[in-house]
């Protein structure tokens, strides 16, 4: 019988796959998962990888603050960013703004807080999710916060890599500019994602499905990832990712 | 808006910042605009304004008389908010008659930054103050739910921010009991 595991730590296990040995990448506020997946891949196959995460003091490699992960983004020395959106939609755009209407909207939420730079400047954006619902994957987002597509004229091409949901990962074909749906995770069925994304997906014949997290995988989130990622999200930690 | 802010702090006419192009905040924002960056074709970018706050207002652990201020953690971004802004207020734990002198932790804001210095104990309540008092969590809740509404927001308001008469008031209002002075 197989592990079970929280989707939060699905979730980490998968982006973990996605971070490449010698990356520089960058972790901003209020992202626990993003920061397991990076934590982990550091532990396992991408030791030479340079993890930032905004709020931590063990991985903030500057003095002081937060405009320099952000000007250190500006000048493109990013190789990896995560973002989230409360919708994210059929274009990649992602939307921190509001909900409804922007002048009366029924829901107001933070703000870009940069995320219209980074989705442009880093080389590589992983998107990720932990709802995946007709909600959160909608036609078109209420407020652009961040372009998936820019305009011609724009110097860079910018725009998603991936979205990692808890159901699946999508992968951004930036030729048709459409997402595919790259993998289903274990326990779940095509029809779910489609059933629960608010648009259509390429769908590829056959779909492949998500590697279960190994033994291996498991074992260093819950020990090694567990007590680092305590010291940046002790309520995160106490919740989702299951002690060993 | 860091760069908005670092341009302020730098008496930049503007700034140009990458990303933004395609997203609704440029039609929202009429103070942000595309232009062609003169210096390489074929590259659209966004300028901004700087910012230039009237008053900034920082809380420091400590501050002398004439002006040096250390507040709490390492953040250079303060210095800079304090370089954009007109006039620099700092409120204060406690006031130091030895000058003080950067090092040591925090971030050390210099009197020639700084505009005025105010002895305030417990000026951060409900957040914390480094070594000196934790957040108020409890109090921190208590906005929250109060915050859900309107109504009860404006109660909130009168009883914790019109109402009380000073910052002493307030300070008994939400039961703060200031530590006793290290030292």
């Amino acid at each position: 019988m197989a592990d079970p595991y929280t989707p939060e730590e699905l979730m980490a296990v998968v982006i973990s796959r996605e971070v490449r040995n010698g990356e520089t990448i960058g972790i901003g506020a209020a992202s626990p998962v993003p920061a397991a997946g990076c934590i982990l891949a550091g532990n396992l196959h991408a030791p030479r990888a340079t993890i930032i995460i905004l709020g931590s003091d063990e991985y903030y490699p500057f003095p002081a603050g937060s405009s320099e992960l952000h000007f250190m983004a500006q000048k493109g020395e990013l190789d990896l960013f995560f973002l989230s959106g409360i919708q994210i939609d059929r274009a990649g755009n992602i939307n921190l703004h509001v909900l409804g209407d922007y002048e009366d909207p029924r829901v107001r939420l933070p703000g870009a807080y940069g995320s219209a730079m980074l989705y442009h400047m880093a080389r590589r954006v992983i998107l990720y999710r932990t709802e995946h619902t007709k909600r959160t994957f909608v036609e078109k987002v209420d407020f652009v916060t961040a372009a998936g597509i820019l305009p011609e004229s724009a110097a860079r091409e910018g725009g998603p890599s991936i979205v990692v949901t808890p159901k699946a990962l999508l992968v951004w074909d930036q030729e048709r500019r459409e997402w595919t749906l790259a993998a289903v995770h274990p326990g779940f069925a095509v029809i779910d994602v489609e059933e629960n994304t608010g648009f259509p997906l390429l769908i590829p014949y056959p779909v492949s499905m998500t590697p279960r997290p190994t033994k291996p995988e498991l074992r260093a989130l819950r020990t090694i990832v567990r007590e680092k990622l305590k010291k940046i999200y002790p309520a995160f930690v106490e919740k989702k990712i299951m002690p060993a | 808006m860091y760069s908005m802010v670092q341009a302020g702090s730098m008496g930049a006419p503007f700034v140009a910042v990458r990303g933004l192009l395609g997203s609704d905040i440029l039609e929202r924002r009429r103070d942000l605009r595309v232009v062609d960056n003169p210096f390489q074709e074929r590259d659209p970018v966004v300028v901004a304004p700087p910012i230039r706050p009237d008053v900034a207002v920082f809380h420091a652990a400590r501050a002398d008389r004439i002006g040096n201020a250390l507040t709490l953690g390492e953040r250079r971004d303060d210095l800079m908010l304090a370089r954009a802004a007109h006039r620099v207020v700092v409120t204060a734990e406690e006031i130091v008659e030895k000058e003080l002198k950067p090092g040591g932790g925090g971030t050390f804001l210099p009197a020639i930054d700084v505009d005025q210095v105010v002895c305030v104990p417990g000026g951060a309540h409900p957040a914390g103050c480094t070594k000196r008092y934790a957040c108020d969590r409890i109090h921190l809740g208590e906005y929250l739910e109060a915050a859900k509404d309107e109504i009860t927001f404006k109660a909130y308001l009168e009883k914790y921010v019109f109402g009380p008469r000073d910052h002493r008031a307030y300070l008994s209002r939400v039961g703060f009991r200031p530590r006793k002075k290290r030292g």
